[in-house]
């Protein structure tokens, strides 16, 4: 029985529907000896931002029971070095590439995205609203992140979508009261998908020293402790939208891959897992399979919303 | 760099909480350099999750086969578990990593080993003996107990200088503060080839800095820094360093571990 694997976000199809998550992958290049990277999805490349950013202070993470704190602050050498570099070796991978980016401000977003608007390897662009490591200038002086204000989220993905064709994937954060709130926003600005969670903002500290475990107090928590938190909003997510999902959050094998299809993503992320085990998003492709022709079912498109409530 | 299924030849306690692990090396791709390190599974599941960095002790031959030895602390939950495996057990490995050692043509060199920072420098000084270097070895530790792998840089040749914090073996001394007064023994004129080596907690780090910079001689060191990926993409393990008139948080696991001393901005 022939599987069919193949997904569509937006304009770009997809081979099969496991992606590597922004941040947990580089831009490709650092697992090109570990991976067959061409057997992916995609590839969801690193935040990159307009202008080069330090991040923060070391120490930027620290393993948490099934899990991980992290706190880099986007560390990364700007869109131009992307273009420049980067986009010449991710021209030799086959499969899509997906470039997220983040501005310091609105409308830096769509500075960044008219610029890869005319880089053909870009197939899509994810706009991370939701880094939780950063605070971004609302209005007056305030300070908050743009994943937690629909109207902000709203205006970035409809200026992002004046400039470019690319498709446009909206990341959403978690740490919201009303996640479903956020990506109807995302759709109404024009979001050709959403992708989510990014990190759980958290903390861990030093009873000895007194002092947080990372050295910006807080950070986003990532790994198979989140996977109950995140299935829980693509799920909220899938119910109040139409338009494609993306899941992630804890991912660490196939069952984990087709716990998120069944609450509703047409494609998963495989994240935190990447440093564990490099290889593990050719074990989940092969697994998703295997799950396919174990029970008989033609094309994944069927196991995607299929949870039986 | 290549992620392979080893096995455990051997895991024996070395010194009051350090083991050595010879791990069959055969699935490794290339042959690892001086200062490079592997990043292992000391679990099998979710929990403890993240791999752990050790430095490549050294490579040998056991029963003609290609075989690595790492020298480990027990300091937490990963190393904890890695002391209860047993031979024949499998371990996950990712390796060889990082860029170690730069090499150059010292004539005199010197070794600063602070405790289980040992386990960076036994390949870094067969390399130098190759070169027909004289190696000073300074090795330091809290006490007699702790005191691990003196014999292997003796055999090699080096001249063993011991400090412990208590006395209990060798100078009751900070290394790097014996390490200045060995060189000022030494002839202005021989040290300007000279060459420092160095790898043990932060603070002995910064001390042996300040002292090869005051000595003017050169110094490379092997820092240690929390990891995620090992392999550059996380951006997790970074040292702030010096770049032009600002600074650059650079990767442990991709530039380094070993960075030369100048470069580091120590806080
Ligand atoms: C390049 C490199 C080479 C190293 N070589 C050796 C070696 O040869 N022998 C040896 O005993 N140790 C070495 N270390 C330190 C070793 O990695 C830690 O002692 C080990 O990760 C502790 O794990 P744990 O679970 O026992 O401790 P826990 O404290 O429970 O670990 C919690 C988390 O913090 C990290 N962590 C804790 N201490 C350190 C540390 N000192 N450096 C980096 N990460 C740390 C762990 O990896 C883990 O993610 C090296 C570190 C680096 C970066
Ligand atoms: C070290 C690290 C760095 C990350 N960097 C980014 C980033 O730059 N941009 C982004 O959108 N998400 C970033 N993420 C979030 C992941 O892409 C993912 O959304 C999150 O970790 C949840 O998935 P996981 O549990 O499978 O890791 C990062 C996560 C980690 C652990």
């Amino acid at each position: 029985m022939g599987i069919d694997l193949k997904v569509k976000i937006g304009k770009i199809e997809l081979e099969n529907p496991v992606m590597v998550a922004s941040g947990t992958f580089g831009y490709g290049r650092e697992f090109e000896e570990l991976v067959d990277v061409d057997k992916l999805g995609a590839i969801v490349t690193k935040t990159i931002t307009l202008n080069p950013r330090h991040g923060n202070p070391p120490p930027r993470i620290i393993e948490t029971p099934s899990g991980m704190l992290n706190a880099i602050g986007i560390q990364n050498d700007g869109v131009d070095d992307f273009i420049g570099y980067k986009v010449s070796y991710l021209k030799n991978i086959k499969v899509p590439i997906i470039a997220s980016i983040a501005g310091e401000r609105i409308s830096e977003y769509a500075e960044v995205a008219k610029k890869l608007d005319g880089v053909d390897k870009v197939a899509g662009i994810e706009l991370n609203v939701s880094c939780p490591n950063m605070e971004w200038e609302v209005s007056g002086g305030k300070y908050r992140i743009f994943a937690q204000d629909a109207e902000a989220i709203k205006k970035i993905v409809s200026s992002v979508k004046a400039v470019t064709t690319k498709t446009i994937i909206t990341k959403l954060s978690p740490n919201v009261t009303d996640i479903s709130e956020m990506a109807r926003a995302a759709v109404e600005g024009g979001s050709d998908a959403v992708s989510l969670v990014n990190t759980f903002l958290g903390m861990a500290v030093d009873t000895k020293t007194k002092k947080p475990k990372i050295a910006n107090v807080t950070g986003g928590l990532s790994g198979p402790c989140i996977k109950p938190l995140a299935l829980r909003m693509v799920w909220e997510v899938y119910k109040a939208i139409k338009v494609p999902i993306i899941g992630m959050g804890g991912i660490a094998n196939a069952n984990d891959a087709i716990e998120f299809m069944l609450c509703g993503a047409s494609a998963v992320a495989v994240g935190t897992t990447n440093f564990v085990d490099p290889q593990s998003s050719m074990y989940i492709i092969e697994g998703i399979a295997r799950y396919m022709s174990d029970n008989k079912i033609k094309s994944i498109k069927e196991v995607v919303g299929g949870l039986k409530v | 760099m290549k992620q392979f299924i080893s096995k455990i030849i051997s895991n024996e306690r070395i010194a009051k909480e350090q083991y050595s692990m010879v791990l069959d090396a055969a699935g490794m791709s290339e042959k690892a350099t001086p200062g490079q390190f592997v990043h292992v599974r000391c679990g099998h599941d979710a929990d403890p999750l993240l791999r752990r960095p050790f430095s490549i002790y050294r490579v040998r031959d056991v029963g003609g086969q290609k075989a690595i030895e790492i020298i480990y602390k027990i300091v937490g939950r990963g190393t904890a578990l890695l002391a209860k495996k047993r031979p024949g057990d499998p371990i996950d490995v990712l390796g060889p990593l990082g860029n170690g050692f730069n090499i150059n043509n010292p004539s005199i060199t010197f070794i600063v080993a602070g405790g289980i920072g040992a386990a960076a420098c036994y390949m870094l000084a067969e390399e130098l003996v190759k070169k027909k270097c004289k190696i000073y070895y300074f090795f330091g530790a809290r006490s007699k107990d702790y005191v691990i792998c003196e014999e292997d840089f003796r055999a090699l040749g080096c001249e063993i200088h011991i400090c412990t914090d208590d006395g209990s073996s060798g100078h009751k001394k900070l290394i790097p503060d014996h390490l200045t007064d060995i060189i000022k023994e030494i002839p202005k004129a021989e040290l300007s080839t000279a060459e420092i080596y160095a790898c043990g907690p932060m603070i002995m780090l910064k001390k042996t800095a300040e002292a090869a910079e005051k000595a003017k001689i050169r110094c490379q060191m092997s820092l240690e820094a929390r990891m995620g990926c090992g392999v550059g993409a996380c951006m997790s393990c970074v040292v702030k360093c010096k770049q032009g008139d600002s600074f650059m948080y650079k990767r442990v696991c991709k530039y380094g571990p070993v960075l030369n001393a100048s470069e580091i901005i120590w806080e």
